[in-house]
């Protein structure tokens, strides 16, 4: 029901409207992948097609192959799985530690504090790029590491937030009554005062999301990312590096399509936040 | 206008807008190198893309910062007074608006130092240009603990002499701000 009705406020911001649809569109990909996609994302075809060349063995490559023959389109669309998949599990990872870190530091203040602030300032201090390097280089690149380091290098900044916004709401009535009525300390912080601070982390998770998005896409640029045979965005771009003087079709398109998502992400976090301006 | 174009080229992550670039004026136009090796010695020619990249990844985000803050200040009465005691309009923005405005964006401009380390690597991967960010990547896929380890050694002393900086150049910009 609240749902519903955040979302006819969010039809009112034609921004966010525009977020939501091209987040509805990669979803709808990714779900029906299987019935979408033209071919298979792994079988070997007709190598170094240009888009809209007829293939012998019955359709066409829409956006052409790459230097292996393998199809495009259908290695985007089944990519957007793997994006749809791994950033919002990152998100949610790194939120989880981050919250409950925010929490504790900003509730119980003290030595709990200090030293989980401490602990995110030296991870901060870090430029972003170089911990995720450091990290997948320690622990390896697959699936679980990317969400792995990504937690670990954004979970600080979360904290930060929610510390702040803890400390401010610790102080309020609701949070009094709960006290007197001898409500244990984490029932205090996930029941009061979590839900109250829940506006400006809806907001900032959506751009979260579309930054997770750009860094699975960097990792997988760098070489870090997901095992090659899998189709990854990021990949897609790093294998046909060397090829783009010659073949730019093979870059560009999944170029088109991350940047597509990152842009829904930023729109309906833009979106989102004019509607928590406005009440 | 402004704030669209900003979302737009903050949502494009560095390694698409290099591959883009490239498609445009190397492949299409034919009118700059598509890499930046410094093979043959120095030649800004092959500095133009790089670069564009980083600026055009960046220069959304401030914008957009700078834009807020100064619709703020023109909202303030000393704003007003300067314009009702008759000064020329340019002399109202950059004298009294812009020193005030650039406050925010100032940080954020240091701040953004911390992340174009980050597009650093990515950009010079992408153009083939040997310097930092190549050298940690290069570290980090052969495992090379050691070079991984004086890499970041240098990034977080560039990071944290940036934050440094800003706190010191915020107390000029505002001389309201005291550190104890």
């Amino acid at each position: 029901m609240r749902a519903l009705k955040s979302f006819a406020l969010l039809r009112e911001s034609w921004v966010g409207m525009a977020g939501v649809f091209i987040v509805a569109f990669w979803i709808v990909m990714a779900i029906f992948a299987p019935w979408i996609a033209p071919f298979d994302p792994l079988e070997l075809m007709q190598p170094f097609a240009k888009p809209g060349v007829e293939w012998k063995g019955g359709g066409t490559f829409w956006l052409g192959t790459d230097s292996l023959g393998r199809d495009i389109l259908s290695r985007i669309i089944w990519g957007s799985r793997t994006v749809l998949i791994y950033a919002p599990l990152a998100t949610i990872c790194a939120y989880t530690v981050g919250i409950m870190m925010g929490l504790v530091a900003g509730y119980r203040l003290g030595w709990w504090d200090t030293i989980l602030s401490r602990i995110s300032d030296i991870v901060l201090s870090f430029p972003v790029l170089v911990l995720y390097v450091i990290v997948i280089a320690t622990i390896g690149a697959s699936g679980i590491n990317i969400v792995i380091a990504i937690t670990f290098a954004s979970a600080p900044g979360i904290m930060r937030i929610v510390r702040g916004l803890t400390l401010d709401l610790r102080n309020r009535d609701y949070v009094a009554a709960a006290q007197t009525r001898g409500e244990s300390d984490w029932f205090i912080m996930l029941v009061e005062i979590l839900p109250n601070a829940r506006g400006p982390l809806i907001v900032d998770a959506c751009l979260r999301l579309g930054y997770v998005v750009i860094t699975i896409g960097i990792l997988g640029f760098l070489g870090l990312g997901l095992p090659p045979p899998d189709p990854d965005w990021g990949g897609m771009v790093n294998e046909s590096r060397s090829l783009a003087m010659a073949f730019p079709h093979m870059a560009v398109f999944p170029c088109i399509a991350i940047s597509s998502l990152i842009l829904g992400f930023n729109l309906l976090a833009d979106g989102l936040r004019e509607i928590s301006l406005r009440d | 206008m402004v704030s669209i174009t900003s979302v737009i080229t903050t949502s494009i992550p560095e390694f698409a807008s290099a591959v883009f670039f490239i498609t445009i004026f190397v492949f299409g136009l034919k009118w700059l190198p598509g890499t930046s090796t410094m093979a043959n010695g120095f030649d800004p020619l092959q500095l133009v893309l790089p670069v564009m990249v980083l600026v055009i990844y960046d220069f959304g985000y401030v914008a957009r910062m700078t834009r807020a803050s100064m619709a703020e200040v023109m909202t303030t009465h000393y704003i007003r007074t300067a314009v009702l005691k008759g000064l020329p309009y340019r002399r109202v923005i950059m004298n009294h608006a812009l020193r005030n405005a650039l406050i925010a964006p100032f940080t954020v401009i240091m701040l953004q130092i911390n992340w174009l380390l980050s597009g650093v690597i990515v950009v010079e991967v992408a153009f083939a240009y040997k310097g930092f960010g190549a050298l940690l990547l290069e570290a980090s896929l052969n495992q090379d603990i050691y070079v991984i380890e004086a890499c970041a050694m240098v990034a977080v002393f560039v990071a944290v002499g940036t934050q440094t900086l800003a706190d010191i150049g915020y107390t000029f910009l505002n001389p309201r701000i005291r550190f104890s």
